[in-house]
């Protein structure tokens, strides 16, 4: 087996990591990253906006996630929803997703297409109507949505439970479709007052990949976006979540057959020099059949239905997820002292060639595999220059996982998966509390 | 429009290289090879899948699909994961209907060691009487964790209901997976597992003679066997609400739909995809969504969709709404449908789904996987070559009578079956009038 690891780590070559990004700006300071690919006919065009759950406050959680469904419902030059059928009756698909750091608006279309889609988009985010009476009617879609991905979810609730646990003072604690009663609460000019001052070429940037050409892409971003106007910058979060000294643990009684729970315990930002060796401790320990918490409690102890881990790395800190799915009669307390002593001893013990090895390939493999999809390709370009300022960064950090040592991976698994970072949420069947 | 349709059929070329078939030792397949990527996909096809579970001793197939990646004769399940994924590499099995898949992704230079690790586990899966103990108590786990997702169960109980009867409407039990042997799924493996019955579709940076010396070095050994017969679908729907009673449950998840009659022809295909994406497919274009979400704000989202099998298909709409919306959202999703049946489309409606697809299949064959995929649905259901490019072959000659007949002829509110899953008091008389009620209560485990 050593040998083969040793083969593999010469296999892996720099290999067709080709991603090159130009980066604009528009004569009104808006910046653009352009990533051409001649060899697909696909484009994605893409707008950030560098608003999130993140830049919320108590009261409008989950007003950034509202903004973003006012914004399908209509604007000066087109009415509800008509952007997105406009999009879909040329073959293209529509659609955007908030999140803790940002707002991510996408049309995956034709390149042929981008006049269009710059017409479109530059209506929306210039002159988004945000109109009462389609507010009160998007309002019951979004709490509907909360209902069926959280309330009515055992593992949307866990989810939501956890990142409240592993955040208490940063707004991470909140959960990005807000708390129920906020998005009761807020009105069609809040919302509007939201987007008044965030949405601005101050805080928005515009990433096109696929089968563009950047000569042409300019002139019509140019005619299109660059009478928007500067604004105010997102004010910016000054809370740090303070220093976890103990493990913190949270049940919820559900009507469940099968127990199960999710930990995570927390880590820096994505931009700090420890996650490249956090991520792969993360594969070595969570990700594949043959990670170590697979290999114990699905194949040795024979307890668990599923078990494994990765890394969410966010802009301002991040944890390392872990879930565990007990056999049914199995005890999901004894399963998770394993899981626990796996992950806590982890430092402790000795990495094999291999593992580490595992880890770097799959990366590497995983990150050429999205790239086959133009949309993929400005993900990464946006997260990048979203986190960092430089639109490339993830192909330098790719650089970055061949360098780490299995010393490493011991330092910041020693560093951050403890005892004291432990934060549980158990889901367990009602009646157990009696 | 010509002149769009030369531009699109530029792109489809641009995508991919020609499509080779080919029949190497007794085995069919296809390369569709891709120079400016770094990686190459196998997908094979085995016919058989969930239908062809043995009378009693439903989810063979199931249980055989995740053995397959648990260790060869010559590897344990532990060094089988270690070799694949040590290269980066992805293998996965699963089972369908009608089909047993399994598929191997790697990056270029570790294919033809992912290749021989998935004709490993193909040929020899080693069904270990140990794994197949693990295994059994996973599934059966898995069975009951169904139980606490609502928008799963829903849309299974609603098969299982719909289809009762029927090869396709037998559920796995925890009894039925408890009876389940090594001979068992020995026998299941020699009864699929051979020449006749897989189709295999290599894809990705790759030259075809390659491709095909893989396929010749790896899998001839194959035993010749016999092609699975198709299954009937002889099933009639019946006006009927079930509720699958969660008492606590803030939302309720809503499945409608009958048993279709099967298309004829590939034309007639692509006017009933039409007709369902003016209906219910088209997201935000739908009728559908304009009004149960976008006007009423009673739901997150409502699609409609048609289910095949070789010999028949299935229609369902989905959706989920509040509690006290139940009744609503129902008798608006089915006047809408009967709407469409009576009045039909537009065509100012067809012309914007015609736009979709036309310009929309390039997205939608993005991938090598996208491509191995489709080819294979084309090989399963029979559809033929020209399948693989169904939206620039078949929508353009659609008119509007064609897809106004598909309106009428695989669209409407009776028979129409219901399945909600949510709770029993607060949903039961707002559904009364939609048929007679049969209130269900989750299994126990």
């Amino acid at each position: 087996m050593r040998r083969l690891a040793f083969l593999l780590l010469f296999l892996i070559p720099l290999m067709a990591f080709k991603v090159k990004v130009e980066k604009r700006t528009l004569s009104n300071g808006l910046e653009v990253l352009l990533v051409p690919n001649p060899n697909t006919p696909v484009m994605s065009f893409q707008v950030w906006v560098k608003t999130g759950s993140r830049n919320e406050r108590p009261g409008i959680t989950g007003i950034s996630h509202m903004l973003e469904h006012m914004m399908f419902k209509g604007s000066k030059n087109y009415g509800p929803e008509e952007h997105a059928r406009i999009i879909k009756e040329n073959g293209g698909e529509v659609n955007a997703f908030t999140a803790e750091d940002q707002t991510i608006y996408f049309d995956n279309i034709s390149p042929s297409k981008i006049d269009l889609v710059a017409k479109l988009e530059s209506d929306r985010f210039m002159y988004a109507k945000i109109d009462p009476k389609a507010f009160s009617s998007e309002r019951k879609v979004v709490y509907e949505e909360r209902l069926m991905s959280v309330d009515n979810s055992p593992f949307g609730k866990a989810f939501e439970l956890l990142q409240a646990l592993t955040f208490i003072a940063h707004p991470y604690h909140w959960p990005v479709i807000g708390w129920p009663s906020d998005i009761l609460s807020y009105t069609a000019e809040k919302v509007r007052k939201y987007y008044q001052e965030r949405y601005n070429p101050s805080n928005v940037f515009i990433v096109v990949s696929g089968g563009i050409e950047p000569e042409k892409v300019m002139p019509v971003l140019e005619k299109y976006f660059s009478s928007w106007k500067k604004g105010p910058k997102v004010p910016p979060v000054v809370t740090k979540e303070p220093e976890q000294k103990g493990p913190r643990y949270a049940k919820v009684y559900m009507k469940v057959h099968v127990p199960f729970l999710f930990a995570a315990y927390r880590i820096p930002p994505y931009r700090s020099q420890d996650i490249p060796a956090l991520k792969v401790a993360a594969r070595i320990l969570g990700q594949g059949r043959s990670s170590r918490i697979y290999r114990k409690l699905v194949e040795e102890k024979a307890v668990a239905m599923q078990a494994g881990g990765g890394l969410n790395s966010m802009m301002d800190g991040g944890y390392f997820f872990t879930y565990l799915m007990v056999n049914l009669g199995q005890d999901l307390n004894k399963a998770a002292d394993q899981l626990f002593s796996e992950i806590e001893n982890f430092s402790k013990g000795k990495i094999e060639d291999w593992e580490i090895e595992k880890a770097k390939n799959q990366i590497i493999a995983s990150t050429t595999r999205q790239l086959e999809r133009a949309f993929y390709v400005g993900l990464q370009v946006g997260f990048s220059y979203l986190y960092t300022g430089d639109p490339t960064f993830f192909q330098k950090r790719l650089e970055a996982y061949r360098k780490i040592t299995k010393e490493d991976v011991k330092r910041v698994a020693a560093k951050y998966f403890t005892f004291r970072r432990r934060n549980v949420v158990y889901i367990l069947p009602e009646g157990g509390e009696k | 429009m010509k002149k769009f349709l030369v531009f699109i059929l530029l792109l489809g070329f641009a995508l991919a290289g020609p499509i080779q078939y080919f029949k190497v030792k007794g085995i069919r397949g296809a390369v569709v090879p891709r120079k400016d990527i770094d990686s190459v996909v196998v997908y094979i096809m085995v016919q058989g899948g969930s239908a062809y579970d043995p009378a009693g001793k439903e989810g063979v197939s199931d249980l055989l699909t995740n053995l397959l990646v648990k260790g060869t004769e010559k590897y344990t399940a532990e060094e089988f994961s270690k070799r694949i994924e040590t290269m980066g590499s992805e293998i996965d099995a699963y089972t369908d209907d009608e089909a047993i898949f399994i598929y191997g992704w790697s990056l270029k230079e570790h294919f033809g060691k992912t290749f021989s690790l998935v004709a490993d586990a193909l040929l020899h899966p080693a069904f270990r009487e140990k794994e197949i103990t693990k295994e059994k108590k996973r599934l059966i786990t898995s069975l009951a964790q169904k139980w606490d997702q609502p928008a799963y169960i829903a849309s299974e109980f609603f098969k299982a209901k719909l289809l009762e009867g029927s090869p396709f409407g037998r559920e796995e039990t925890p009894e039925t997976v408890k009876k389940i042997t090594r001979e068992d799924l020995l026998a299941y493996h020699r009864r699929f597992f051979n020449k006749k019955n897989i189709f295999v579709v290599i894809a990705g940076n790759i030259e075809p003679s390659e491709a095909k010396g893989m396929v010749e070095k790896y899998l001839s050994s194959l035993p010749k066997g016999k092609k699975a017969s198709p299954l009937p679908l002889m099933v009639k729907t019946k006006t009927k609400v079930y509720i699958v009673d969660r008492p606590q449950a803030p939302q309720t998840q809503i499945r409608m739909g009958y048993v279709s009659l099967p298309f004829r022809s590939l034309k007639e295909m692509a006017a009933r995809r039409l007709a369902n994406y003016i209906l219910g497919g088209g997201g935000f274009s739908s009728r559908m969504m304009k009004i149960i979400r976008a006007k009423e704000g009673l739901t997150y989202g409502i699609y409609s969709y048609f289910s095949g099998f070789v010999k028949g298909d299935y229609f369902e709409i989905t959706t989920f709404t509040k509690n006290e919306t139940v009744g609503k959202a129902v008798d608006l999703t089915l006047k809408l449908v009967r709407e469409f049946h009576e009045k039909g489309a537009t065509q100012e409606e067809l012309e914007k789904a015609k736009g979709y697809y036309l310009g929309g299949y390039p997205l939608r064959l993005e991938t090598p996987l996208d491509f191995a995929y489709r080819i294979l649905i084309a090989e399963l259901y029979g559809y033929g070559k020209k399948y693989v490019y169904w939206e620039r072959n078949f929508i353009p000659s659609v008119k509007l009578k064609d897809v106004n007949r598909a309106a009428r002829k695989y669209f409407y509110d009776r028979p129409m079956l219901i399945v909600c899953v949510g709770p029993a008091n607060k949903i039961k008389a707002q559904l009364e009038k939609f048929g007679p009620v049969e209130v269900v209560q989750p299994p126990k485990f």
